[in-house]
């Protein structure tokens, strides 16, 4: 697959991700102490963080910054 | 610097017994309080803190940088400076809803991964990443499509039609943070630098951008199931 056709089919599932209503990284950065926290103790976080799922799909750098606290979290230092 | 390690050789004794308790685990309201007034317990739960974050980092940074590469000593010192500052600045701000050092670790890792990555993209300019060359291949999603023997007429046609698409319902600017940050890679924090804004910022316009793209497929009719399905086609 050509790079035009990979470019376009992330851009389209992006496109179909896409909501009328989406939190920016500051709002998903504010809760995203609780959400970690909440992932960690597996709770059904579902319901209660639906927004910020959607945008740790959609946002490659929050979805860092989540991954790297989650790190930090899992490790009993 | 904070005067971290001042009362080392005074007082020796309370010190110690502060320091033992300290490494229990302090409750969320013990720290606010604790850092909320210069003193001598400040400056105990600020030196504990900072030992915190510093045992975080290698694990925040796993992905990014090895803690015996040259970088990261220097890295973790300035991380936890500006994190300790952060803290300090915007204690109001801790609504209390997760573990105090959590939310630390948190600050941390946003302190860090923004230095990380204003380093290693501190090369590169905008335009280079969004402009399309010629005879250099296709570089942006703009550039001419030139599908590929194994490419099936279908997929082609939908690649065309998407481009078609894009440079009609995007404005430049959104065209060309959704290159750099979608299709080159850039991080938001560096795109939304180089064109004077911020982050927040930035997302709203790529937002902006994924929406009109989207209402546009649905105007004709075309569901982003059927566009996908194009591409699996081949």
């Amino acid at each position: 697959m050509s790079q035009s056709e990979d470019v376009m089919r992330k851009l389209v599932e992006q496109i179909a991700l896409t909501q009328e209503r989406e939190l920016d990284c500051g709002e998903v950065f504010a809760v995203l102490d609780q959400y970690t926290e909440a992932i960690m103790a597996g709770g059904d976080v579902q319901e209660q963080f639906a927004l910020v799922i959607q945008h740790l799909e959609l946002c490659p750098d929050c979805l860092e910054e989540y991954e790297a606290l989650l790190t930090v979290l899992q490790t009993k230092h | 610097m904070l005067a971290i390690g001042k009362y080392r050789g005074k007082e020796t004794q309370k010190v110690y017994s502060r320091v033992n308790m300290a490494t229990a685990e302090r409750t969320n309201e013990q720290w606010v309080s604790e850092l909320a007034e210069p003193g001598e317990a400040q400056e105990i739960a600020l030196a504990d803190l900072r030992a915190i974050i510093m045992r975080g980092l290698p694990y925040s940074l796993s992905k990014y940088l090895n803690p015996s590469d040259p970088q990261f000593e220097s890295l973790s010192e300035e991380v936890a400076q500006d994190t300790l500052l952060r803290v300090l600045d915007s204690l109001q701000s801790f609504e209390g809803r997760s573990k105090f050092t959590t939310w630390v670790h948190k600050i941390a890792v946003r302190i860090a991964l923004t230095e990380l990555r204003r380093k290693r993209w501190r090369d590169v300019s905008l335009d280079e990443l969004t402009e399309d060359s010629p005879g250099e291949g296709p570089r942006g999603i703009l550039a001419a499509h030139e599908p590929g023997p194994d490419v099936v007429a279908e997929q082609s046609d939908m690649i065309e039609h998407l481009q078609r698409v894009i440079s009609e319902e995007l404005t430049d600017k959104q065209r060309e943070a959704l290159i750099a940050t979608r299709i080159q890679g850039m991080p938001l924090d560096e795109v939304a630098r180089r064109m004077d804004t911020n982050r927040n910022a930035l997302y709203k316009l790529l937002h902006d951008a994924r929406k009109r793209l989207k209402a546009r497929l649905e105007e004709e009719g075309l569901s982003t199931e059927e566009v996908l399905a194009a591409f699996e086609v081949g």
